[in-house]
């Protein structure tokens, strides 16, 4: 299963279920850039987000669900700082 | 006015988010949702505290490739994923960090290419594969003059037992979509 930026581009399952055919692809390239030019999924965002307020419920991505990738980034630096096994290779 | 949108550096949405949320206001910020869990928390209870909704700008949890995923990952379709692969080999110019008072600063971007791009495959890997319980990584400052990262290595070991390599840099030229495909996009 290969995702690229947010598009399913190849999939090759044992048990695929009926509708693996009729993927619809996304053509969304915008996060590659520095630039937004495909607002398609912030809109989306935008509205799910107005939704929660409008319906009372939880947006997609909550503080306490968007909190989840910065305790992982944290993880990942202080793993780093932390490097404390790396083995030397023997010089030939 | 019912929710303001914040889009200031990251490491000022527990500073501005709490202010919105004092006077009421509903909180959508953009990713990541600050640069470390304390000040997150701030801001979490903080929303908490005065009733109003927090949203983060992960928008990639939105679109319909990545939900579909989602679904075939949560139906078993994909059985018991084992291994994932996630390259975030991106690039961006000089300037973009030479014209930026906070890009690439420990004090307001809270780190380099995995705080700031690699974040939004970092949410995706924890929502898509759940909860991940140790991690090996490397950083180096390969290519940019910035105090932060530009390039991390890191081996993830997920609670499901899955393990994972991500890769994510900002000082790959051209931006290899993927990491798989040959380039057809070029860098501005």
């Amino acid at each position: 299963m290969i995702l690229e930026q947010d598009r399913i581009v190849a999939a090759n399952l044992r048990n695929p279920p009926p509708d693996f055919e009729a993927i619809a692809a996304d053509e969304n390239q915008s996060a590659a850039s520095a630039v937004v030019s495909d607002f398609r999924g912030h809109q989306a965002l935008f509205k799910d987000f107005i939704g929660a307020i409008e319906r009372n419920t939880t947006p997609v991505c909550d503080g306490r669900e968007g909190r989840k990738s910065i305790a992982l980034v944290e993880a990942i630096y202080r793993a780093a700082r932390n490097a404390n096994c790396r083995i030397d290779v023997p010089r030939v | 006015m019912d929710f303001v949108a914040i889009g200031s550096p990251s490491g000022l949405h527990a500073t501005h988010g709490i202010a919105a949320a004092r006077r009421g206001l509903h909180i959508l910020t953009e990713k990541p949702i600050e640069i470390t869990t304390k000040r997150a928390d701030a801001l979490i209870e903080a929303a908490e505290c005065y009733g109003v909704k927090l949203g983060v700008t992960f928008q990639d949890r939105v679109k319909p490739g990545i939900r579909q995923l989602r679904e075939w990952i949560r139906a078993g379709v994909l059985g018991r994923i084992l291994l994932v692969d996630a390259r975030v080999k991106w690039y961006r110019p000089p300037q973009y960090y030479g014209d930026s008072q906070w890009r690439g600063t420990m004090a307001l971007d809270g780190g380099g290419a995995l705080i700031n791009q690699a974040v939004h495959t970092v949410d995706l890997l924890v929502w898509l594969l759940g909860d991940v319980l140790r991690v090996q990584s490397r950083t180096a400052t390969a290519l940019h003059a910035i105090e932060t990262e530009d390039t991390v290595l890191s081996i993830l070991e997920f609670s499901s037992s899955a393990l994972g390599v991500l890769q994510a840099t900002t000082a790959a030229y051209p931006v290899i979509r993927g990491g798989w495909r040959s380039a057809d996009q070029r860098a501005p």
